[in-house]
């Protein structure tokens, strides 16, 4: 794509030390995020999906910025961050959050449309005009201002206050808002109507939505593109036909399997993986799957297998963007699995 | 037919804060058989959770009003106390929770858990409840169980620690299993292995299992037979595969609608509008009229009583019974399609 990406993200890093022991050394590292790359373009939704501890909720936190990351670029507009208080504080409105738990992203001793309200003003509205804003806002979300606009919120059900919290983010139209499980904690009736309203709001504003969670049926429906990942690596990412129709990464195929079936009278017979997700703190060396993998060869742990297209077959055809980081599907990588030929080297 | 295991007749559960009455649970009726699997499907504060609580025992008495009869293999459930109902509970009739982590004891070992369950119910001596807890972690499928049996729950991960709270539950045999939520804080990977294993620990003892759950996946992987509760009533109930192929009541079309699971890329999800009722102040009829695209005024007055069709299918809506709309399961096509 020829296109400047809204945002983009190059070699992101980031380790969180574990201290312990009698003098508190550090005694390993959690390596939440390990050389990650990824873009967003203007007006889609990137979905990201893995399981607990692959490194989503950490994306999401450096990707806003509330942390700070150990190495790697992050781009918006394909310009570098940082540049300038001023600057800084336009990323702030530019880039916006929505969390898991509705209840504590709420100041509980404000009512809802100040909460609404509070950032326009700081980024210099007046008082009167982002009260204004925020009951259309409130409107907009579904909430009837006259009615909601005063509570407080304990006062309101856990969809509701999501529908808040969404509008709390638009208040200061932002290009890019960041859902990181965002609907996880919501019953499926009231799930099924704020997805519906993130897709209103999508295309009414004209917003990009990094859309993070652990629900493959959610990142499914929403997304137009897809980013897979494990221990903290991508394995898979790819336009949602790919990713689903045709996974590759042994991990996203046994993630798909695992899916309980809503098909009646259908039902699992095999569960696709054993055991629970290895711990973050240490990760097998090479790809960080293999230890899980049916398909595991010595040759899996000599080396970090690189994001690169899949190698097509004359029954799998590749779509474009596809890019998946296993050995069996790049050419002579050793793999009994892989194709044959020379290696393809890694565009640097 | 035999006789069932547990039958279950007019429960009622109240709640009491101050003046305020919260109904919980309000008139739920089953009869559940050996080696049979009933889910029960509902959303947050439907009252599925309080159902399973209210039949153990295990809701605070001074809070709580509840009425009706329940019966276990013959002996009163709700009226057992102290002994009685210690006698009962973890050795004929067990529990497996949503949270393994808060359910199990942080100061005890997996293995010493288990065996002071064995040793409480059959009288035996340490040493062999100690080999019986680890052989129970073999069965449950955790690797190296001898070992592990002297692990502390919070060395142990989310899906082990699932297993082993199964495999304390298990342990004495009991009749009847009630899982609450059992797989909702694993990971999806992790969940269908803990399905798996439920699914074959009920087919090889024969047990029954009632399992509770808001996911119409998860209670399609377990359940024979399925109960969909609103506002504290089964609202429809029969096999899954009748129930989720040929609703009979609204919200079940709604719920399999708000499921994205067949549901096509960016095409728009049916939703249920609106929230669930306040349980403080019921309508008298339907509750879920309200909320409900077909009612009519005469919904919100008049009771819907249990219109039963056949031996094991029945549901509360007045406009089904009388004929006046005919249901589908929505998505049936793309369901079909998926599939093929």
């Amino acid at each position: 794509m020829t296109d400047t990406p809204l945002f983009s993200v190059k070699n992101l890093v980031k380790h969180f030390p574990v201290h312990g022991g009698l003098l508190q050394r550090e005694v390993g590292r959690v390596q939440a995020v390990d050389d990650i790359s990824f873009a967003l373009n203007p007006q889609e939704t990137l979905g990201m999906v893995g399981e607990s501890g692959c490194g989503k909720s950490t994306t999401a936190k450096l990707v806003v910025r509330l942390i700070e990351p150990d190495s790697g670029r992050m781009e918006l507009d394909g310009l570098p961050l940082s540049r300038g208080r001023a600057w800084d504080k336009d990323f702030r409105r530019r880039v916006q959050m929505v969390f898991q738990n509705s209840f504590s992203s709420l100041n509980p001793r404000m009512p809802i449309a100040s909460s609404i309200a509070f950032a326009p003003t700081i980024h210099g509205a007046s008082r009167t005009k982002s009260m204004q804003r925020a009951m259309e806002l409130l409107e907009i979300v579904g909430l009837d201002p006259s009615l909601y606009g005063g509570r407080y919120p304990h006062e309101l059900s856990g969809g509701q206050r999501q529908r808040v919290n969404i509008a709390r983010a638009l208040a200061v139209n932002p290009d890019l808002v960041i859902l990181d499980e965002a609907v996880s904690a919501l019953d499926k009736s009231v799930e099924a109507q704020v997805l519906n309203l993130l897709a209103d709001l999508k295309r009414d504003f004209g917003l990009t939505y990094l859309f993070i969670s652990h629900d493959l049926n959610v990142i499914k429906y929403l997304s137009d593109r897809v980013v897979v990942m494990y221990l903290g690596k991508i394995v898979e990412s790819g336009p949602v036909e790919a990713v689903y129709g045709m996974p590759r990464h042994p991990y996203t195929r046994a993630l798909l399997d695992s899916m309980p079936s809503v098909i009646p009278g259908k039902r699992s017979d095999h569960a696709p993986l054993t055991g629970d997700p290895p711990n973050p703190i240490n990760p097998p060396s090479g790809c960080r799957f293999r230890t899980r993998c049916p398909h595991a060869e010595p040759v899996c742990g000599k080396a970090v297998p690189p994001l690169l297209e899949p190698i097509g077959s004359a029954s799998q055809q590749t779509l474009a963007g596809h890019e998946v980081a296993c050995l069996m599907h790049q050419r002579g990588s050793g793999h009994s699995q892989a194709p044959e030929g020379e290696p393809v080297r890694e565009a640097v | 037919m035999d006789k069932p295991i547990l039958s279950v007749d007019d429960l009622e559960v109240k709640f009491v804060e101050g003046k305020k009455e919260i109904h919980a649970v309000n008139g739920v009726s089953f009869e559940l058989f050996r080696g049979e699997a009933l889910g029960i499907l509902g959303e947050s504060g439907s009252g599925k959770s309080v159902t399973l609580r209210a039949l153990l025992g295990l809701l605070p008495t001074k809070k709580t009003r509840i009425r009706g009869h329940a019966t276990l293999e013959g002996t009163d459930l709700l009226n057992a106390r102290g002994r009685a109902l210690a006698d009962l509970r973890g050795n004929r009739l067990s529990m497996i929770f949503q949270e393994p982590a808060s359910a199990l004891d942080p100061i005890y070992t997996i293995g010493d858990q288990i065996a002071e369950t064995l040793i409480r119910h059959e009288g035996i001596e340490k040493k062999a409840a100690w080999t019986r807890a680890v052989s129970l972690l073999d069965e449950v499928q955790i690797p190296s169980a001898a070992q592990r049996a002297k692990a502390y729950p919070h060395e142990m991960s989310g899906g082990m620690l699932q297993r082993s709270m199964i495999a304390l539950a298990l342990a004495c045999r009991p009749s009847v299993l009630f899982a609450d939520e059992p797989t909702t804080a694993l990971d999806v990977s992790v969940q269908i292995q803990i399905l798996l294993l439920l699914r074959q620990l009920q087919q090889e003892r024969g047990m029954a299992i009632i399992f509770v759950s808001h996911d119409l996946g998860v209670i399609n992987e377990i359940s024979d037979r399925v109960a969909v509760m609103y506002a504290g009533r089964f609202v429809e109930t029969g096999d899954i595969t009748d129930v989720f192929s040929q609703p009979h009541h609204p919200y079940t079309t709604g719920l399999l609608g708000a499921t994205i699971g067949a549901a096509q890329k960016q095409e728009r999800l049916t939703t249920i509008p609106g929230m669930p009722p306040n349980l403080a102040e019921l309508p008298p009829g339907c509750s879920f009229a309200p909320r409900c695209a077909y009612a009519q005024p005469s919904c919100e007055v008049d009771f819907p009583p249990l219109h039963k069709l056949g031996e094991r299918r029945a549901h509360r809506c007045l406009r089904v019974a009388r004929g006046e709309i005919a249901l589908h399961a929505p998505h049936e096509q793309s369901a079909a399609q998926q599939e093929n």
